[in-house]
């Protein structure tokens, strides 16, 4: 081997070291950005931040944690085109129900879209809140389809921080 | 330039370039500081300069990051431990509503690492109108 391939070899060494890390924030920073159409120095941006969050979590030794929240959003999440958003949200649902606190001893509602349920009128709402609705598209927002992972990865926080890990900055 | 001086150049460039600590606020003597003084654990401090060392890379993104730097070694100089009384009267810290303030001689405590709003003030602008 000569000085030249020495050198070939020391050069390539370093650039690998150099080269972003195809790690797992990298892929969901990819994902966020194909989606929303982010901007080079906005994929800076969001790929750094999602680093800090990264080592934040690793600093309360929520390492797991924060690695499963993260499989959840890259294999839950999707991006809707038409309004170039990455969501992790599951689509709003009119498929709730709340008694409106009027009775109906004749199985009849005085109201179009209530509904007689043993002997009480009962209103349709989006799933998970108590707005009324009377169709799909009236609920934004449904439940995110990474909660549980949420959960955990904020009880291991708030477990490992004697204040409520103020630096984790990411709203779960 | 000899041979073997070729050889050791890309590493000694790549070693710059990837050690970490190389410059910048001395964030790890700030965060001792102010998790001592906020009542945190290791962890918080670990991750408080974690958290630091990320927004300085983000300022670094956004063509800011001297202004950061220039920011922090104002404000690690200067910043200090304080007690703000909230106002709130109490007989245990239970009663003060939040884990980060304590009830201290019947009223409620908030502790903060701060500096005065006089000090920092050209450091405080240029970054402010460096982020936009």
């Amino acid at each position: 081997m000569n000085a030249n391939t020495f050198t070939r070899a020391a050069l390539l060494g370093a650039m690998v070291a150099l080269l972003p890390s195809c790690s797992q924030e990298s892929k969901v920073c990819s994902l966020i950005c194909d989606c929303t159409h982010c901007n080079d120095y906005a994929n800076d941006v969001l790929c750094d931040e999602l680093s800090t969050e990264s080592d934040v979590a690793s600093a309360y030794g929520c390492d797991t944690e924060w690695g499963d929240w993260l499989t959840c959003i890259q294999d839950q999440g999707s991006c809707n085109d038409t309004t170039a958003t990455f969501e992790v949200t599951a689509p709003g649902s009119c498929t709730g129900t709340t008694s409106t606190g009027v009775a109906c001893p004749t199985g009849t509602c005085p109201t179009t879209g209530w509904t007689c349920v043993s002997g009480q009128c009962m209103m349709r709402t989006c799933q998970g809140s108590a707005q009324t609705c009377t169709m799909d598209s009236e609920c934004t927002g449904g439940v995110s389809y990474c909660d549980h992972e949420s959960q955990k990865l904020n009880d291991c926080l708030d477990h490992a921080s004697d204040r409520h890990a103020p630096y984790f900055k990411l709203d779960l | 330039m000899t041979t073997t001086r070729l050889l050791w150049a890309p590493w000694i460039v790549a070693a710059a370039l990837v050690l970490p600590g190389c410059g910048g606020p001395d964030l790890q003597s700030y965060c001792d500081d102010r998790e001592s003084c906020l009542n945190g654990n290791s962890a918080d401090v670990d991750a408080c300069v974690a958290s630091f060392k990320g927004q300085r890379d983000v300022a670094s993104d956004i063509g800011c990051g001297d202004e950061f730097d220039t920011y922090y070694d104002c404000v690690i100089g200067k910043a200090s431990c304080r007690s703000v009384n909230t106002g709130m009267a109490c007989q245990t810290s239970d009663q003060c509503l939040s884990a980060d303030v304590t009830c201290s001689g019947g009223q409620c405590v908030s502790k903060t690492y701060d500096i005065d709003s006089d000090q920092c003030a050209a450091e405080t602008h240029a970054w402010n109108h460096c982020e936009g």
